[in-house]
């Protein structure tokens, strides 16, 4: 008896709720949005902006990491300096005669007239 | 602090080195010299301009135009051609000891067209027609072949002294290796030797020179310049080989502690 009478009442209720009277079930009426045009193109342009800063930041990150040169280290001993060349021996008494004459002997005494048209009139 | 700056650089030492020594002075004619000739190269195109003109239309104007142009482009080029000589003239003090005669002789010479040129520069502006100028223009080109020889000449005689005070340079080294007890004997008689080059040295320089008192032919400049150099560069040669030759024997004698 009971259970029939839940039954009863079970059904009543899907009756009720599956009605058209029921507000939870009614079409809410949505509010309709209007896209402005360009407020759309700003924010994209906002956006594409951002993610080439992002990009660009993180390729001179990159850069940055990759070493200075690419060449590979030099693994070769330094070349050691030598502290006592073996000069041609020249003693200082003659050295700046040397000097001297060697620099006689390269200069050029050049001074050119002009080049000059002498028929200016003619 | 400050006045002691301000000292120093009005110090008497100071004003003494500020003083031109004759680089100097060359440098500067020479700064003049490059000046007055851009001033030429400029007046002498408008010159060929006006020229063109005039040889297009021959007009009155345009024979005006070319007169004018043409006493500008004149004076320029004599204020440039007086300049170089100015220049000229200080460029043969360094080297002049080495032949007083010809160089004072030649700083003579370059004197007088400077001063000849000077009178110009105040003529040429007063010509009044085409038929004068034709006459001056005829007269200058006469000239020019003398100072052509006069500058050539200079150019030579400055070269020549530059190699005599090198070889005397040479000289000096020479008689210096000679009494210099560490040179072996075998070198001594290789020092006797150089004076066959210093001959052929002589000789160059004495030929150079002779280049200089060819006369003009058919009243034009003939240009000894190029050869009178070839010269001089051989002679150039010879100090050369002769200075390389002390420097073998220094270096013998001295660096197996003989």
């Amino acid at each position: 008896m009971i259970s029939k009478l839940l039954l009863s009442n079970l059904s009543q209720m899907e009756t009720n709720i599956i009605s058209p009277d029921n507000p939870l079930i009614q079409n809410v009426p949505q509010p309709k949005i209007r896209i402005n045009s360009k407020y759309l193109i700003f924010t994209s342009l906002f956006i594409l902006s951002l993610l080439l800063l992002i990009l660009s930041t993180i390729i001179n990150n990159q850069k940055n990491k990759l070493p200075p040169d690419s060449t590979p280290p030099v693994t070769t001993t330094p070349i050691p300096i030598i502290t006592d060349i073996p000069k041609i021996a020249i003693p200082t008494e003659y050295q700046s005669i040397i000097d001297q004459i060697n620099g006689e002997i390269r200069t050029q005494l050049e001074f050119n007239p002009p080049q000059i048209d002498e028929n200016i009139g003619l | 602090m400050f006045f002691l700056i301000i000292l120093l650089i009005f110090s008497p030492h100071a004003v003494l080195a500020q003083e031109p020594t004759p680089v100097d002075q060359f440098t500067q004619y020479k700064n003049d010299y490059t000046y007055q000739y851009n001033l030429y190269q400029q007046d002498y195109l408008k010159y060929l301009e006006k020229k063109d003109v005039y040889t297009k239309y021959g007009s009155v104007s345009t024979e005006a135009d070319k007169l004018n142009t043409a006493k500008t482009a004149i004076n320029t080029r004599n204020l440039a051609l007086r300049s170089y000589l100015q220049a000229l003239q200080v460029y043969l003090d360094k080297y002049q000891t080495y032949d007083q005669i010809n160089t004072d002789r030649l700083q003579i010479e370059i004197q007088n067209w400077i001063n000849w040129f000077e009178e110009q520069i105040s003529i040429v502006p007063n010509i009044n027609n085409s038929s004068d100028l034709t006459k001056w223009v005829e007269d200058f080109k006469t000239k020019y072949v003398d100072i052509q020889q006069t500058i050539y000449s200079a150019l030579v005689y400055n070269q020549i002294n530059q190699k005599k005070f090198t070889q005397n340079l040479l000289t000096i080294l020479t008689e210096t290796i000679k009494q210099d007890p560490n040179i072996k004997p075998e070198n001594q008689l290789w020092i006797s030797n150089l004076t066959v080059r210093t001959d052929l040295i002589d000789t160059n320089l004495k030929e150079a020179a002779q280049l200089t008192v060819k006369k003009p032919y058919q009243n034009k400049f003939s240009n000894f310049y190029p050869e009178a150099r070839n010269l001089i560069s051989s002679a150039n040669n010879y100090l050369r080989d002769t200075l390389n030759d002390l420097k073998i024997i220094i270096i013998k004698s001295f660096s197996n502690g003989n």
